[in-house]
């Protein structure tokens, strides 16, 4: 006997795979049902992604449905404020601005304007 | 004692499909390469869950569902040439959870006694007390020694392949090796030392 410690303990006894037949009737086993296990959880799986995808596909039909009202809404909404233009401001930049009406109408007139109109004008745009 | 896993000897290489191969095979559905790898790195896992449980019997029920969970998982295994390493981390964290969960693992689908025994009555009482002290004996020892010493002795791996299967360097696998065999040798020997402890 040796007591080298670099030497190997025979510790076959704790070999799993000592009693050859028994060994292989195990491992044989043991190979079938972990792929079976493995088979029944693809599967299973494999149902849950189309259980998903019958779901997406069920929500599809209304969703579809959904947008093409919202957008033939829109459209007729576009469609109607094209064909008819808003009505113009009759409010002038000018009187916006505040200035009086009749400063204004000088300022629009090609005539010259007298003195005294511009007097008036000018007197009328004061006001508060 | 150990199982050939086409890196022992060249024509045994070319004999043999490599781990990843067979992964390949059994991903895609193939039973026969999944026994393969069963039967090629059963030892290895088994040793690993017994470093951990010190009971054979949830050892086999720890190895048996680990090979389960490969199986249902084998696309996650990212280097199928480190199979042994990726099967073993399966074990480790089976033995973890038993642990925690202070339960038998005695609820697995393999019954023990329906795969029965080839030996003779006399000779499995002989083994069963053999067993028991072995195992009284590697249970004084650190996990790590547990493993290192059963891969190398029992399984027969390298000490390169024992480095990756626990996680070390292999010269810690030497220093492991020569500690557990030391401490293995002094129980042995003090109890019974007719006990042919040297291969």
């Amino acid at each position: 006997m040796r007591n080298d410690s670099d030497s190997p303990i025979d510790l076959s006894a704790l070999d799993p795979a000592r009693d050859g037949a028994s060994f292989d009737r195990r491992a044989a086993l043991l190979a079938r049902e972990a792929m079976d296990a493995r088979d029944r959880l693809r599967a299973l799986s494999g149902r849950q992604s189309s259980g998903i995808s019958t779901t997406l596909a069920s929500w599809a039909r209304p969703t579809l449905l959904a947008a093409g009202i919202i957008f033939a809404i829109a459209l007729s909404a576009v469609v109607r404020a094209a064909a008819s233009p808003s009505p113009r401001s009759t409010v002038s930049a000018a009187e916006a601005m505040g200035l009086p009406r009749r400063l204004t109408d000088i300022l629009h007139s090609s005539a010259q304007p007298s003195l005294t109109e511009l007097d008036v004008a000018l007197a009328a745009a004061a006001v508060p | 004692m150990a199982l050939d896993r086409g890196t022992r000897a060249p024509d045994a290489a070319l004999a043999e499909p490599n781990d990843a191969r067979l992964i390949a095979a059994a991903t895609a559905g193939d039973r026969g390469a999944f026994e393969q790898l069963v039967r090629r790195h059963y030892r290895a896992a088994f040793t690993v869950a017994l470093a951990r449980t010190d009971n054979r019997a949830d050892a086999e029920d720890l190895v048996h569902d680990a090979f389960v969970r490969a199986a249902e998982r084998l696309e996650h295994c990212r280097h199928p040439e480190k199979f042994a390493a990726w099967l073993c981390a399966i074990v480790r964290n089976l033995a973890h959870n038993l642990r925690t969960r202070g339960l038998s693992a005695h609820t697995t689908i393999i019954q023990h006694d329906t795969i029965a025994s080839t030996e003779s009555p006399e000779r499995d009482a002989q083994l069963a007390e053999l067993r028991d002290r072995l195992q009284s004996a590697l249970a004084t020892l650190p996990v790590i020694q547990r493993e290192v010493v059963l891969l190398h002795d029992v399984d027969g791996r390298t000490h390169d392949e024992i480095a990756l299967i626990v996680g070390t360097s292999s010269g810690m696998c030497r220093q492991h090796l020569f500690k557990a065999r030391k401490r293995l040798r002094a129980l042995l020997i003090r109890t019974d030392g007719a006990t042919p402890l040297d291969a």
